[in-house]
């Protein structure tokens, strides 16, 4: 895997599941779905500050959402469920009717960088 | 002016963990006190009487019976049309929803399909060795979260049935070894005696090789690792499970949305085989069920067509097969010409490419709350809310049925009546 290519874990947090039972249409879901976590050192390798603005680009789609630094390896990035990451969520469910909302890879680009 | 009303052991229908020890004081059809209630759980119920909908036809506010209507004359001219959700409603709406389905000819396929369908699938392959959070709370002595992460999502479960529970022979965490197995140190993972760091996409390799091990046998390696482990930490974990007396996995969707898909828990329920083989101990094995009432939607469909999602009604017998009468492969694919969303708000939750199919054809949605699904659909249909405005059944993730008691009034009928109506209207037409 490429210095910035990660393999993208999407999942649950308890935020997360508050604001969808909260009104799927509110402003504090759209916040607690749409940040990516990133390991702290790829943060400091590719000179992001948490709480930039980042692109994450895969086969389905793109999106501009804002970074975290979390506690994780570095092949991987982590994102809420939700309708932003599921932007970036093929259809391709091999046979068994299950995207891979787990394993999809994903480009991360500094969005001042692309800008620049 | 009413008085305060208790209602004890009220079952909140968020999560397949189905607590059903909340209780609530109830004063003019509002909750005024809500007790045992998790953080989600809490705002569910704090949210559950804002946000409704109303019955809409293209955009245009409408009556209850035009939408069913409505909703019936869309599937009955529909070629290949698709009932999806399923897993937030209850068993009466779901074994409805086969019903309806048979009679329009449609596909039938629930939320378990982009959650622990790849599990169910394996299920088929090999079967798996299971029992009651209630035996698991009271003898567990060894509890593994693979690809699971129950504080986070089922935040009650651990302290009712796992690592915190007061069973009747495990009294606390302190009786209980706790090992996880993830890509990432969650929240659960802090609160185990052992994360173990799984590369990602490697389960499959990881399980075989405890397999192997346990079966006396030594797994081959790559620079002697095995998904990102060394040899001898395998062999240490594997020899944890040995020990254990009565051992418990819990696994994720870190299992079923990750490579090998179906098969990883195909490996994990071998292994779970294997470690019952020799009679040295006992080891039982419960994927972590998301949505309140995803088991029952397999156990109904099972039960009336012999499948337990994905399934296929255009030759008027039940066909099943994932992949191809699955939700987001028939909408990814275009194939379906109509769609009728049951609790469930793919708009949010399927891949995006997916979910777009659904602008371009009719959609109808029968839920309570508004979500992005409802913002495009050509019909909606309101209805009661599971569990506080409406009763029926629903079932554990350890496949216990419990009985939702309404405790608030509703102006909307619930969705069992809402599809029955709909069903009779295509039979009687």
């Amino acid at each position: 895997m490429s210095d910035n290519n990660f393999i993208l874990i999407t999942g649950r947090t308890i935020k997360q599941g508050m604001a969808s039972v909260s009104g799927k249409k509110s402003d504090n879901y759209k916040k607690e779905t749409s940040y990516v976590e990133v390991s702290k050192n790829v943060l400091q390798r590719m000179n992001i500050e948490e709480g930039e603005t980042v692109i994450l680009e895969s086969e389905a789609g793109s999106v501009e959402v804002s970074c975290k630094a979390a506690d994780l390896e570095e092949d991987i990035v982590f994102m809420p469920y939700g309708r932003i990451a599921n932007s970036l969520i093929g259809t391709d469910t091999g046979g068994t009717g299950m995207p891979n909302s787990k394993s999809n890879v994903v480009k991360l680009i500094r969005k001042e960088a692309q800008t620049n | 002016m009413t008085e305060l009303k208790t209602f004890k052991n009220i079952t909140c229908t968020f999560c397949g963990a189905l607590c059903d020890n909340i209780e609530v004081k109830v004063k003019d059809n509002k909750i005024e006190e809500l007790k045992n209630a998790c953080a989600i759980s809490r705002k569910k119920y704090e949210h559950a009487l804002k946000d409704r909908t109303s019955p809409m036809i293209n955009g245009e506010e409408s009556t209850y019976q035009e939408v069913i209507e409505k909703a019936a004359e869309i599937l009955k001219n529909s070629k290949n049309p698709l009932i999806y959700g399923l897993s937030s409603t209850t068993a009466e709406a779901q074994k409805n929803a086969v019903k309806l389905a048979e009679l329009s000819g449609a596909n039938i396929d629930s939320t378990s399909s982009v959650c622990h369908g790849p599990g169910t699938m394996a299920k088929q392959l090999v079967g798996m060795i299971t029992a009651t959070l209630g035996e698991i709370k009271n003898r567990s002595d060894l509890m593994v979260f693979w690809g699971a992460n129950p504080v986070e999502a089922h935040p009650n479960h651990s302290k009712r049935y796992t690592m915190l529970s007061e069973g009747l022979f495990k009294k606390n965490r302190s009786d209980r070894e706790v090992i996880v197995f993830d890509v990432r140190k969650t929240p659960t993972a802090k609160m185990a005696d052992q994360f173990i760091r799984v590369e990602p996409g490697k389960d499959f390799e990881l399980l075989m090789a405890l397999r192997l091990i346990i079966q006396g046998k030594k797994p081959e390696t790559e620079a002697g690792k095995v998904a990102g482990l060394e040899l001898a930490e395998i062999e240490a974990a594997a020899e944890k499970l040995k020990n254990a007396r009565y051992g418990s996995i819990f696994y994720g969707m870190g299992l079923t949305m990750t490579g090998a898909k179906y098969m990883n828990t195909w490996a994990a329920m071998s292994l779970i085989r294997d470690l019952n083989n020799d009679h040295q101990r006992r080891f039982v094995m419960m994927p972590m069920r998301g949505h309140g009432n995803v088991a029952g939607s397999e156990i109904t469909m099972a039960w009336q067509t012999g499948y337990p999602f994905a399934v296929n009604f255009s030759k008027a017998y039940p066909r099943y097969n994932p992949g191809e009468y699955t939700a987001v492969d028939l909408l990814a694919n275009k194939e379906v010409d109509a769609a009728f969303i049951i609790a469930s708000d793919p708009a949010g939750n399927l891949p995006k490419k997916a979910a777009a199919h659904l602008k371009d054809i009719p959609t109808i949605i029968l839920d309570p709350h508004w979500n992005f699904t409802s913002d495009f659909a050509d019909v909606v249909i309101p209805s009661a809310l599971k569990g506080i405005t409406a009763s029926g059944t629903v079932y554990r993730m350890d496949h216990v049925p419990l009985h939702l008691r309404s405790f608030l009034e509703d102006e909307w009928p619930d969705d069992a009546a809402a599809v029955a109506q709909i069903g009779e209207l295509i039979e009687n037409a």
